[in-house]
This record gives structure tokens, sequence and C-alpha cells, in this order.
């Protein structure tokens, strides 16, 4: 048999000569590098600052590869199966070919195999061609020094993911060009394969029931953030490939689809069974998976780039308590535990920076990090069993709702009606979701986000009942239904944010006396642990309008013995303490800063002026353009100063930095000596920071919004 | 007992068990033979040579190539079979020298094979040229090549000279004729061209309406159907017309006699020479055409 179709497989592709099939795999394979290459030639040339890069040829496949994947490769496939198959349509080969040596399942086969391998050399000439054009773009018109490292593994998995995720449409597009002798039919299937892609795209949805659709699921994500190297994608691929190979051999070989499938008892069965066998296999490998906890908690992974910290911290969200203080030893850390860990949303920290502030963890999960730090802030990849909670958690479930009240102003019935469709809409969408790589949502992370959309409903419905009456059977009968759901708020529930706001506001009436019920209202409740969370959150929210830090103090004092852990107590004196240095109104910080001239100067020195600062370092040079474009734009203001602080220079890099500099216009620019120190202090995460002081030399805003936000200009717009 | 090459026994076929469009068919092909299979269009000549070659699935065991059912024997006896089915097949993108290269591939034929074949047909001067570029008459040539390729043994061709000129048809005639004669091999010709046929088979199948209505020799043919007519060639043909009963006068020169035995045709023969006539042929009236003609006309 082996040798039969080999004998095959080289006749067919004796018969493909001609076609130019390998130049038209070469030609799609080449649009998307030539296309950056011609942008590169005739399009403008703006220096930016420079991007933060895994490797140069790694960056320009990662950025390619999915239009490649989900349009070109797809295409080349419709057109080659349906060429390939038309020159045995047209002129009776199939007949000539059936009537040689040659078994029919080898024909059919060599015909797969050709099509596979011209598919593989289309794939390596994208890859070959991007590389060289990549290579010839920074020869021509690199501004930055490259990383032109390549990952051979990495490149490896890419290469044979797209590859193997192509299999099962070569397979599914020579059983239709088979079977549809026209030239049409084929085509229009498959350009209605491409379409249902693009309809997947946008609407962010997967259809793991279309053939044509393996390779949208495989380059959904980057090859780096993958659980395994081979995962849902691929196993879709060959389910499809043996599924059509084996139907569109017997309806080819047999010569009708009744012939093949239901022609007498005999051949009914084997059809029966055939269904049944391909069924239960569909239904196992799209069934979505929920990944199972491990014995032990792990968190790994590597960094790479300049100024890596010496340790990672792991926080956890209840009292923000160190759990873990995890070293980092050449740039790579690991860490288990077998403890207990309650769920909920831990931050993975170092002294500078964060790696990941919203860590859904719990006992058993595990998390790989990958992070490449430079210029332009960090670029991570992270393999989890949760990736369906961070998938699930950026979905805006229930989004229609918000435009509800204008839809149905003064038609009560309506908007209760609607509102209960959207519920249960949502709810299913919900329950439905998975990732590219199938995971499903756990139960428990399910229930939290069922709760916070009922949270939202409840606020929406109450909202519009206010202010439209009438249909109110209709109102409480959503309002009955939507409250069981938060009968009883999960211990994820307890922690959102969301959810206490709301339970809080649940206490009070309209009206002046609003804050008053709230605080009897809480303060009403059994001690225990709802109470705990209620009162700290009211607490901690409710000390931010208070104007000084006594009245804050006071406000803890009075309640501290209303909590039953004396812990919540201490959180909110962290936070407290945490205020105390950069609370609104406080002197700024009495720190020296280096101007370009290298003289010192104090904010102090400022007075009568507001001052905008950005405090920076060198990992996160690239996002600077955003405040030197608001320090331009504001340059007819003469009460204010932008001040740009560098906070991690040493004299030798802040001297080395003044020569290259591009002076921006209204623009100053600092150097902080020991800046890590004060980033440190002032409980700074991220970089850059800005922070707004007033005309007096008072703490104006010390977290004010990064300038290309509106709330960034809002604020100005209040001051100036 | 000739050895068949071909031998079928009660074959039914269809592509659903209600409609049938062979019925209950019985050829034999003896070895050797060159065998003509005659049918109008429609009546499942083309069908048949498909479950023959196993293009269309048989399963009930009913036919036999080289003694074997085709449900084992191929594909591989296929190597001792050259086959021109329907309109010749052919890839119209490639050469005529590549069309020859797939087969020999799949035949594993050295390159010689080719070559010989290509001659053989007087398509050698031609051979790098596109097969879209070819006539229709160098297109059945091509295809008569690629169905000698590899010397077979047994030859399926359908309608093999459909398309070709005058000349064409009887270089092809001759060439299978010679083939035959020369090397032993079997041939298995289907055609609606009657007068093509009749002139070259040694046996013949009669197929109308799914059903095969006569087969055997070419003289098994003629004795069961034969017709009790003459056709005689004299000089002032209507001059003699007087003498002989049952007689027709076809033209200046021709007179059809009915006959019912040979001695009517002698004493035919006798009346006329003693009436002075010059009579210079006495033949049968019969060909294929007639003999089609009135098999499917009693269906």
């Amino acid at each position: 048999m082996l040798k039969n179709l080999q004998l095959a497989t080289r006749t067919e592709w004796i018969k493909i000569k001609g076609l130019g099939l390998i130049y038209a795999g070469a030609g799609l394979a080449l649009v998307m590098p030539l296309l950056k290459f011609t942008g590169k030639i005739f399009g403008p040339r703006i220096p930016g600052p420079p991007e933060t890069s895994i490797s140069l040829f790694e960056d320009a496949l990662t950025s390619d590869t999915g239009p490649f994947a989900k349009f070109f490769i797809i295409l080349f496939i419709v057109v080659a199966t349906n060429r390939i198959c038309q020159i045995d349509h047209k002129n009776g080969g199939w007949l000539l070919m059936e009537t040689q040596p040659v078994k029919k399942l080898s024909i059919y086969l060599a015909k797969y195999l050709n099509i596979v391998f011209l598919s593989f050399l289309t794939i390596a000439f994208f890859f070959l061609f991007t590389i060289l054009f990549t290579a010839l773009n920074q020869w021509l018109f690199g501004q930055t020094e490259a990383k032109w490292a390549l990952s051979f593994s990495w490149l490896l998995q890419d290469f044979l993911k797209l590859f193997v995720s192509s299999l099962g449409i070569s397979g599914f597009m020579l059983f239709v060009s088979v079977v549809f002798q026209g030239y049409i039919w084929p085509f229009i299937i498959g350009i209605l394969g491409l379409v249902l892609n693009l309809v997947s795209y946008i609407r962010k949805e997967f259809y793991p029931y279309s053939p044509m659709h393996t390779e949208q699921l495989a380059f959904s994500q980057d090859t780096r953030s993958l659980n395994t190297f081979f995962g849902f994608s691929e196993a879709l691929s060959i389910f499809w490939t043996i599924s059509f190979l084996l139907i569109g051999y017997l309806w080819y070989s047999r010569k009708s689809f009744k012939r093949a499938f239901i022609f007498d008892t005999k051949v009914r069965i084997r059809t029966l069974l055939m269904l049944l066998v391909l069924g239960s296999a569909y239904y196992f490998i799209q069934k979505p998976k929920q990944v199972a906890p491990l014995a032990a908690t792990s968190l790994s992974g590597k960094l790479e780039g300049p100024d890596l910290p010496k340790e990672l911290y792991l926080i956890e969200p209840e009292f923000n308590q160190k759990v873990a203080t995890i070293p980092l030893v050449n740039g790579e850390f690991t860490w288990s535990s077998s403890e207990e860990l309650p769920l909920g949303f831990y931050k993975l920290i170092s002294d500078d920076r964060s790696i990941n502030t919203g860590l859904f963890l719990g006992k058993g999960d595990f998390y790989n990090f990958e992070v490449f730090r430079g210029p332009s802030g960090d670029i991570s990849f992270l393999k989890t069993n949760r990736k369906a909670e961070i998938g699930l958690q950026g979905m805006p479930f229930g989004f229609e709702i918000s435009y509800f009240p204008q839809l149905f102003q003064d038609k009560p019935g309506e908007y209760y009606k609607e509102m209960n469709k959207a519920w249960e809409r949502s709810l299913e969408k919900m329950k439905s979701f998975r990732t590219a790589e199938n995971y499903t949502v756990a139960d428990d992370f399910l229930l939290f986000k069922q709760q916070d959309m009922a949270v939202n409903f409840l606020k929406a419905a109450q909202g519009f009942y206010r202010n439209n009456s009438g249909e109110e059977k209709a109102y409480k009968a959503l309002v009955t239904r939507l409250e069981k759901e938060l009968e009883k708020p999960s211990e994820l529930t307890l922690a959102n944010p969301n959810y206490l706001a709301f339970k809080l506001s649940s206490f009070s009436q309209e009206g002046a006396r609003a804050d008053s019920a709230t605080w009897a209202g809480v303060s009403a409740l059994e001690k225990g642990r709802i109470k705990d969370k209620l009162l700290s959150y009211q607490i901690a929210t409710s000390m931010e309008k208070l104007p000084d830090f006594q009245a804050r103090q006071q406000l803890i004092n009075r309640y501290s013995d209303a909590f039953s852990d004396p812990r919540y107590t201490e959180k909110l004196e962290q936070v407290l303490s945490e205020q105390q240095v950069t609370l609104k109104g406080l002197p700024f910080p009495d720190i020296t800063i280096m101007d370009v001239d290298n003289d010192s100067k104090t904010i102090k020195d400022f007075k009568g002026k507001y001052v905008v600062i950005e405090l920076w370092s060198k990992g996160a040079d690239g996002s600077r353009q955003a405040f030197r474009d608001a320090a331009a734009r504001y340059y007819w203001y003469r009460n204010v100063v932008f001040a740009s602080v560098n906070v991690d220079f040493d004299e030798e890099g802040w001297k080395s930095y003044l020569k290259d500099r591009k002076e921006g216009q209204n623009l100053q620019e600092y150097w902080l000596p020991a800046g890590a120190a004060f980033v440190k202090e002032a409980r700074i995460r991220k970089l850059p920071h800005y922070i707004v002081v007033d005309d007096k030399g008072l703490i104006h805003d010390f977290n004010a919004s990064a300038p290309d936000r509106p709330e960034f200009h809002t604020l100005l717009g209040s001051i100036l | 007992m000739a050895e068949n090459i071909i031998q079928i026994e009660n074959l039914s076929f269809g592509f659903s068990p209600k409609k049938q469009i062979l019925k209950n068919i019985s050829l034999a092909v003896p070895k050797g033979s060159i065998y003509g299979f005659i049918g109008a269009n429609g009546a499942g000549k083309s069908t048949t040579m498909r479950v023959i070659l196993g293009v269309y699935p048989e399963v009930n065991h009913t036919v036999k190539v080289f003694g074997e059912p085709i449900e084992t024997a191929y594909p591989e006896t296929f190597r001792k079979m050259g086959t021109l089915i329907d309109y010749p097949a052919f890839y119209d993108h490639l050469s005529g020298i590549d069309n020859l290269r797939t087969l020999a591939i799949l035949r594993e034929l050295p390159r010689e094979n080719i070559d010989e074949a290509l001659k053989l047909v007087g398509m050698w001067d031609a051979r790098f040229i596109k097969m879209k570029k070819y006539s229709l008459g160098m297109k059945q040539r091509l295809a008569i090549a690629m169905a000698l390729l590899g010397k077979p043994q047994l030859l399926i061709l359908d309608e093999p000279v459909n398309g070709l000129d005058p000349n064409g048809m009887v270089e092809i005639r001759q060439l299978l004729v010679e083939l035959n004669q020369k090397t032993g091999t079997t041939l298995f010709i289907s055609s609606h061209l009657l007068q093509e046929l009749e002139k070259m088979v040694t046996h013949l199948a009669i197929i109308a309406d799914g059903e095969v209505k006569f087969q055997g020799s070419k003289e098994e043919l003629s004795d069961r159907y034969g017709f009790d007519k003459v056709e005689i060639k004299l000089k002032n043909a209507p001059d003699f017309l007087k003498y002989i009963d049952h007689a027709r006068l076809i033209d200046e020169n021709t007179l059809e006699v009915d006959t019912g035995d040979i001695e009517i045709i002698a004493r035919t023969n006798r009346t006329l020479i003693e009436n002075g006539a010059e009579v210079y042929r006495i033949s049968a009236v019969e060909s294929f055409e007639k003999w089609f003609m009135e098999i499917t006309k009693k269906n």
C-alpha cells in the first residue's frame, strides 16, 4: 500500500506541473512581508521611541502569522485544492487514474498529500520571506539596535501549529472539491468559511463546528501563551482530517452519496457506525475543559531584560499582606505551596513594578510567566489553568442594558421584558464561554461573574424604576429573580467592590441622609465576616472624602471594635499610613532633583505655579510621548510647569541621557538621585506615574491620570 | 473450451436497487479475440465497461477478468490491461510525453516504453507540445498510446476511432488488428459506428436497453440472423426483371432477389444466363447495420 501511495503521489505531483500552484503559494506568502516593506519605503519615517522586542524576527512573525493563518493560507488551500481536482474533473482524469494499477484510496490520499505538501511549502515561504524582509527592513531603515536572536523552539512550534491546523482545512476542501465537480461551488464554500472566520473575529466567538476555523483557533493567542505544545485547534484539525478523508474517500470511491452511505442495509449500518464513532470523537474533542487544580499551587517563570529585580512578592487581596517572597535567580523564579490559599485576585509585584495585579489564584492553580522587559514596557506571556477566567473577566456581558433606559423610555413593560431576556442571554453566553484552547471557567468564578452581573442588572433596574413608574409587578419579579442570585454571595463576591457598594447602597434611601442611613445599616449588622467586609469598604471609601489625616484616623478608631477580625483595622491603618505621604493637601515630600545643567532644585522652588510631575524610569521611556504632547498643549498656560523626573539613572546615565535627549516644548527635565527609594516609600506601583502639586507646594493629586486619558485634561481644566 | 479473458455472468447494476441500468448481462470475451460491443447511445455500453473496469462498484462477484473476480483482481490486473474509455482522458495542461509519464510511473514502466508507444501511434514529433494544442485526432492517437503503454494483454477501448479522419480510422484499425494478430492481444471494443467494427471484429455482443441481445462469433450471428436475400450485379438489369420471381430493381445494374434456400440462388443464376444476361457478381445482402437494426427493433 505504501509503495502504491508513493507512486500515486509522484504521479499527482507531475499532474500539477504547469498549474502555477507553487508560484501562487509563494505569491500569497509574500503579500504580508512585501506590504510591510513597501510601507517602509513609501511610508513616512517618523522616528519613534524604541519598542520592547522579544526578537526582531519573532516580533515580525507574531504580528504577521495571524493574518496569514486566518486568511492567506486558507485562500491558498481553497484555490489549490479546487485546481488540483478540476484537472481530473475536466477530462476524465479520475477514470484514467482508476484504470491504472493504483488503489482508489491511494489516488485520493495522493491528492491530499500533494495539497498538504503545497501548504507546507507555502508556510515555509511565508516564514522565509518574513525573516528576509524583516532583516532587510532593519538593515535599510532600522533606527534602533535590534535583537536578532530567534528561539528555534518557538519557531518550530509556530510553524508546526500553522501546518497541523491547516490539515483539516485541506481534508475538508478536498472532500468538497471532489464531490462538487464544478469550480464554483467549492470556491463559494471556501469563501464562506473565510467569511465565518471574519464573523468569529468580529463577534469574538469561536465556531469549532466549522472545519475551516482551526487556524482561527490556533492563532487567537500567541504561541508562547499556550499551555501545551499542541492543543485544541490541532486536535480538531486532526479530527476533521480523518473525518473528511473517510467521508470523501467513501463518496468518491462509491461514485455517489447513495452507494456510499445509504445503498442497502449493510452500507447503512456502516454509515451509522461511522457517524457514531465520529460524532462521539467530535463530542469529546470539542467539549470545553476545566483544568483540574493540582495538589500544590505554583508560580514560576522568567524575566528577560535590563535591571531585573532580586525578588518578587505575592500579595493577597484581602489584607494586602505578603504571602510569599520569591527570589529571582538568573531571571527565573519558582514557587510552590501546598498550603490553603483563599481564592482571590492576588498581585505579583517587585519593588519597582507589577508583574500581574489581577492574578486569579486559589489552591492548586498554576501560573507560568514569561516577561520581556523593554523601553516601552513589558511584553508578557502567561500559561495557567485559569485561562478561561482571565478571558471571561474581560468580556462585557450584559453591556446592552446600558442603553435600555433610552430605548424603552416610558415603556416599562418592554424594559422589564427585555431585561429578562438580556439576563438569560448573557447568562447563557457566560456559561458557554470558552477560550481558543477550549477551556471553560470553573464554577467558583462563574458564580462570581454571575453575581457581579446580577448586581449590575439590579442597579440598572432600580435606577429605571425610580424614573419610570408602572409595571410594578414586572419590576418586582425581575428584582426577586436577581436578588435570588445574590442570596448566597460567594467569597469572591464579598471581595467585589461592585457588590459591596451595591449592598451598602441598599441600606440607604435617596436623599440627604443617605450616608447616615448606610452607616446605621452596616452598624446594625451582626458581627462577622460579612459585616467586616462591608464596614471596611465603607470606611475606606468614606476616608477618601475626609479632608485630613486626623479625621480619617478618628473614623477608623470609631469602628475598630465593630470588626470581628482585627486585621481589617490593621488594613485600614495601613491604607491611611500610605495616604499619609500622598494625601491631598499635604506638603509634597521634600526631594532634591537635578536639572539639565546639573543644578539642584526642590519642588518648593516652583511655588506660585502648579507642577505636573511625570516620574519615569528607563524601562518606561517609550510611553513618555503623551506627556511631551501634554506639555506642548499647555504651553500658553503660564501658571503650570511640566516636570519630567527620571528615577533610575545614576549620574553617568543622566549625563549620557542629556546628550541624546529630545527637547520637548514646555517640558522641563530632571533627575532624582536615589529615586528608587522615593518610589518605594511613596508606594508607587507602576511607572510612569503622574502627580499634580498645587501652587502652594501641596499635593493636589498624587495619583493623577495618564496624560493620554481625558481625566488628565479634566483635572488640569479644573485648576488652570 | 477457449479461455475467456473477460467473463460476466448475470450482471445487474444500478445506482439504486430499484432502478437497474444493466439487466442480467452475461458476456464471454475469448482470449485473442477482437470483441465488438455494439449498442446505441444509452444502451448501457459505457456502464458495462465501467463495471468491468471496477470504476463502478460491483459486489456480487459477477465479473471476472483474467479468471479472477474484479473485486480482488484490481488494481494489480490493470498492469495487463490498457484502456480508453469515453472521450480520451488526459491532462491538457501537460505535454503528450508528460501525460504518458504519469501512467508510466503508476505502472512502473521504463522510459523506453513511453518512446515506443509514442512512435507506434505517430506522435513522437509532437511529444513536447501541450495537449491543449493537439487536434482531436492527435488526442485520440495519444489516448491509444496511453492504452498501449506497457504492452497490455487486454485492451478495452471505447469508441477508439471516434474523431479520426477516414485515413486515421483506417490506420488505427490496422494498428489494432496488427496488434491482435502479432501479439495475440485481446481487444474489447465498443462502438456505435457499426461499419467500423464490422470490418475488424471476430466476436461481438449487441446491447440494447441494458440487456445483451446477442453475443457470439461473427459467423454465429450471421447464421442466426442472416437474411435470405442476394444482390445480383448485371448489365441492363431492368430487361431481366420479368424472368425472375420475387425480384426488385435496385438500380440500372442491380437486382435484389428473395431466396428461400441455396437452390433458388443457383436456379436464378441459370435463368439469367439462359436469357443472355451478363452477370458480374452475386452476393449475400448482409451487414452489421442491418443486423443491429433488426435486433434492436425486436426490443
